[in-house]
């Protein structure tokens, strides 16, 4: 399978602190691919090597095949559009000014008027069009999307957009999480979407990649996840610890969670024995949840607890 | 390339940092010729008198270490670091532009903007002084006209000088405040390095000696020294040897600096 962007043993140190260890990431053409992983888990690390914004000190990335130790990596760039951490745009720039600016990085000479009022409307800003109202004047969303209409204009086929839902309103989540459903759908453009916002993701991605203390514990497809999201059991009560000690005599270790009030009970379980049990030990239950498992439930267990995610 | 420097040229002029240097570059150019003209008239020395000229005037205003050519490319680099600070060199980086491409960009508009901005001020305040003042005691000549396009050749590589530190600082730093003070620690010490140099010289001695040969390089080759026009005798071989030649060395030094350094730069 060709890839449109891939890494082999990507990895990153920053002093003798080795924030990347060996990330192995496939991303195919069409993908929306939520990359998931809790506060300073690597993700804005693996965006900004795989964008040239940092280097690897051991590893590589490859982009639509070309690999980032040649120099024809400069020419598959061009395919690219990221918003890296937060919009790079000119605050002190109207949004048309700023679409100029990134037309003339870009080289594009012929039909910038059209191209830059497609952007505007693809991203819903049409209305900045003419307008001498700064960037900097905008809300967060407005510049998300100024930010996704600049990346557009290069015409990428791979867009990379790091914590795109961080400090929007919820109507600015739903805007962009449509923008993104779209632009997938109407013109084939492949998404890479960092987020510990997971509930937010599984609307949108089509693969994930799950990142924690810098290494990739699991690429899954969302249709696999779905198979994977096991029956979970939560299990509330005051003596925690004495739960959890328990629960790690009957169960196998990746069966259980403890939790803040208590522990989850990870997939099919004989209950109505495994509650007796409990009680027999003389542990008091407050109150039992069952419930289908979710992305968070399935992340928690891969990378065994995330205060974040 | 070409875009590029499109890019960054234009969006330094869209600055309005850069409204303000034009403004300032337009009230210093104003105020110097009238200033020297108000103290001509309050003192009425003799000795003033004589020394004033629309000539000095003029080539006064490029000084590096004082005034406007201190000002200038202090706000000159809070305009290039923006482009760190708002994270629009990302733009350029993610686009498939090459760090040389990006950061000879950067430096060929420091040193657009410098020196034309310079020139402009210079010539501003050459036509106030001509209000006031004689260009100079003598007529003016054919060899005072080729003396003045050398001064200037040389006020301005002095200029690129400063785009090449500023563009060096800029990648360097990434930050407009930690830039401005760099600078400003470089542009005092070569102005208090090339003042001491200038009594050190003056008490070194006849021509011949070696301590006179010395200082008198150390002295000329300061990019920064204030007395960077031909004296009566006008021009020698040792101006371009021991004046543009360590200038324009100094140029690359820094431009050599600031690409080695923004190559492996990680940008966040």
């Amino acid at each position: 399978m060709e890839y449109i962007l891939e890494t082999f043993d990507l990895s990153k140190r920053y002093g003798n602190n080795w924030v990347l260890k060996k990330v192995n990431m496939h991303i195919a053409k069409g993908d929306v691919y939520g990359f998931v992983g809790e506060n300073g888990s690597g993700k804005t690390t693996v965006i900004r090597l795989v964008t040239g914004l940092i280097s690897p000190n051991e590893g590589h990335s490859a982009l639509f095949g070309v690999s980032d130790r040649t120099k024809d990596i400069l020419r598959v760039r061009r395919k690219v559009g990221a918003i890296v951490e937060k919009p790079s745009i000119y605050l002190n720039m109207c949004a048309l000014d700023n679409l100029k600016m990134q037309c003339g990085i870009l080289g594009i000479t012929e039909n910038v008027q059209e191209k830059i009022q497609q952007a505007l409307k693809d991203v819903g800003l049409e209305e900045q069009f003419g307008t001498k109202k700064s960037a900097g004047d905008f809300s967060l969303g407005m510049r998300q999307r100024l930010g996704i209409a600049m990346a557009l204009l290069g015409e990428p086929e791979l867009i990379i957009l790091d914590e795109p839902m961080n400090g929007l309103d919820p109507a600015g989540i739903v805007e962009i999480r449509e923008l993104i459903i779209k632009l997938n759908r109407e013109k084939n453009i492949t998404f890479l979407i960092s987020s510990h916002i997971l509930t937010e993701l599984s609307l949108v991605a089509t693969k994930y990649g799950i990142i924690s203390k810098g290494e990739l514990v699991k690429e899954i497809t969302a249709q696999e996840l779905k198979n994977e999201c096991r029956p979970t059991v939560q299990i509330n009560t005051p003596d925690r610890e004495k739960l959890c000690a328990l629960l790690s005599e009957l169960l196998p270790s990746d069966c259980f969670l403890p939790t803040g009030l208590g522990a989850k009970v990870l997939g099919e379980v004989r209950l109505n024995e495994l509650l007796q049990k409990i009680i027999d030990a003389g542990v008091e239950i407050q109150s039992v949840n069952c419930y289908e498992s979710s992305i968070e439930d399935y992340y928690l267990s891969l990378t065994g607890g995330g205060h974040n995610a | 390339m070409r875009n590029l420097l499109k890019t960054d040229l234009y969006r330094i002029v869209k600055d309005k940092l850069f409204l303000v240097l034009a403004i300032l570059a337009g009230v210093f150019a104003l105020i110097t010729p009238l200033a020297n003209f108000a103290l001509l008239y309050t003192f009425e020395e003799e000795n003033i008198r004589y020394a004033m000229d629309a000539k000095s005037l003029f080539l006064n205003a490029f000084g590096a270490g004082s005034n406007f050519g201190l000002i200038c490319p202090i706000l000159l680099t809070i305009a290039l670091c923006k482009d760190f600070s708002h994270g629009t060199v990302r733009n350029k980086i993610i686009c498939g532009k090459s760090r040389i491409s990006i950061f000879l960009s950067m430096f060929i508009t420091a040193s657009v903007i410098l020196c034309g901005i310079m020139l402009a001020h210079a010539l501003v305040t050459l036509g106030v002084s001509l209000c006031f003042f004689n260009y100079q005691a003598t007529p003016f000549t054919g060899a005072d006209f080729g003396e003045l396009m050398l001064t200037l050749l040389f006020n301005l590589c002095t200029y690129l000088f400063v785009a090449g530190i500023l563009s060096f600082f800029s990648v360097a730093m990434k930050n407009a405040g930690l830039a401005v003070v760099m600078y400003l620690a470089v542009n005092f010490f070569f102005v208090i390095y090339g003042g001491i140099l200038d009594i050190a010289f003056l008490f070194s001695g006849s021509e011949n000696t070696t301590a006179y040969a010395v200082f008198e390089f150390l002295s000329m080759s300061n990019p920064f020294s204030s007395s960077l026009f031909a004296g009566e005798t006008g021009y020698t071989w040792k101006d371009f040897v021991y004046r543009l030649l360590p200038t324009l060395l100094g140029t690359g030094g820094a431009f050599g600096l600031g690409f080695l350094i923004f190559r492996k730069k990680d940008l966040k």
